[in-house]
């Protein structure tokens, strides 16, 4: 039975049962409602959003749940990213973020990782003003604040 | 985090939810609680997660973003974990947060294990050094391992792997090597081994004056697996290591 989605901009969405309940917290709802024609409201994910984590649900419909111990260290997790997931997130900074809180929110928690992921796997490498650009960030250090907290990570630069 | 003067305040820590409006205050506190404001879009514990995947040269990088970032990274629970791992020494007025006082110790900390290694006698490249890692993207990048952690990867990567383009890897030191053959003071000088690792080689003849010689092959394979890599063996190589000499091209004779 295909479930309801109503976005925040009031945009329904028809899923699968099966890809709506990638996401616990739709999954807990149904549980608790049970079976109801009524749509679902996300209030906290636009449409446009919205469709992109059912694209990523569609996907992964048939994924095993997660294991536990593959969060402990993600340093240590060799598992590589699916080509198809780094695809999926090759999207804008602001479509990306969006993407992690939705997945945050919604409580699906393999987007979350991959989110997550790609956020980390831009950081990599880049330096303090290449990091500000990208995420828009605002240097609020004043010039002897910087200089101060450069000479203490010296040892670190050689990466 | 000063929650002084405000018994408002303490209820969403003690998980009391009494008067409603008791809670919604709370709610109201958290959200201007410098803490669990958003960092540039996204809620500190979700940068948490993210920055739980950077090595800690990146998260020294991290650090001298802005203020805000600077706070979610010292306030990341890996540092107190890993001076807990090390004991290092107790908090000072100069390192005042567990991230400052990991840092003075950065260069000795594997950035896989955490753990703290120096230099012995007997084996100097017991320190991390860089050695180059394929991440989950299949891209290279540069990690600091201690040596553990380095004869680990190579067991893994370098030997699984069977291929020549390790040329780099196998630079020849070849300052004492006669022949490609090396005696024993010979290879415990050039390639720092200690005479007890050499027994693993085999023996392959005597020299005029009597002494065993080796070959310089198997003295820099068990070099290279003792030390932790080519890096391992050239940061404790004795001026043995010379680098590979470039080809210049020659100047057009004058006619």
């Amino acid at each position: 039975m295909p479930i309801t989605l109503l976005s925040l901009d009031d945009v329904q969405f028809k899923v699968d049962k099966e890809v709506a309940e990638r996401s616990i917290l739709i999954k807990n709802m149904i549980e608790d409602v049970g079976e109801s024609d009524a749509p679902i409201p996300l209030p906290n994910v636009s449409s446009s959003v919205l469709k992109k984590v059912i694209e990523y649900c569609e996907h992964h419909r048939n994924d095993p749940v997660q294991t536990q111990d593959e969060t402990d260290d993600p340093r240590k997790r060799s598992n590589d990213i699916e080509e198809w997931d780094m695809k999926f997130m090759m999207v804008d900074q602001e479509m990306l973020f969006e993407i992690i809180l939705a997945a945050n929110y919604l409580d699906i928690k393999p987007l979350l990782d991959v989110g997550c992921k790609t956020v980390a796997n831009i950081i990599k490498g880049k330096t303090p003003e290449e990091i500000r650009k990208v995420f828009n960030i605002v240097n609020d250090f004043t010039p002897e604040e910087e200089a101060q907290i450069k000479k203490e990570n010296e040892w670190a630069e050689d990466r | 985090t000063n929650s002084s003067g405000s018994s408002n305040g303490s209820n969403i820590i003690n998980g009391s939810s009494g008067d409603p409006s008791g809670s919604f205050a709370a709610v109201v506190r958290i959200g201007g609680d410098r803490r669990v404001e958003p960092v540039a879009g996204l809620p500190v514990e979700i940068w948490h997660k993210i920055l739980a995947g950077l090595c800690m040269r990146d998260l020294v990088v991290m650090v001298q973003v802005s203020k805000p970032f600077q706070r979610v990274v010292e306030g990341l629970p890996m540092w107190k974990t890993i001076w807990t791992l090390n004991e290092l020494p107790a908090l000072t007025s100069r390192a005042r947060t567990y991230m400052a006082m990991v840092c003075r110790y950065g260069e000795s900390i594997c950035e896989l294990c955490d753990m703290y290694s120096y230099p012995k006698r007997d084996a100097l490249a017991n320190r991390p050094l860089p050695v180059l890692m394929e991440d989950e993207y299949s891209e290279t990048r540069r990690l600091w391992l201690c040596l553990e952690c380095r004869r680990d990867f190579l067991e893994d990567e370098v030997w699984e792997s069977d291929s020549d383009s390790s040329d780099d890897e196998y630079q020849r030191y070849d300052r004492f090597v006669m022949n490609g053959r090396i005696t024993e003071s010979e290879a415990m000088e050039l390639y720092n081994l200690p005479r007890s690792q050499l027994t693993r080689m085999q023996m392959r003849g005597w020299d005029f004056e009597g002494r065993p010689f080796y070959l310089d092959d198997d003295a820099q394979d068990l070099a290279v697996m003792y030390h932790g890599g080519m890096v391992g063996v050239r940061c404790v190589s004795k001026g043995g290591y010379q680098k590979p000499r470039r080809q210049r091209p020659k100047r057009p004779a004058v006619a």
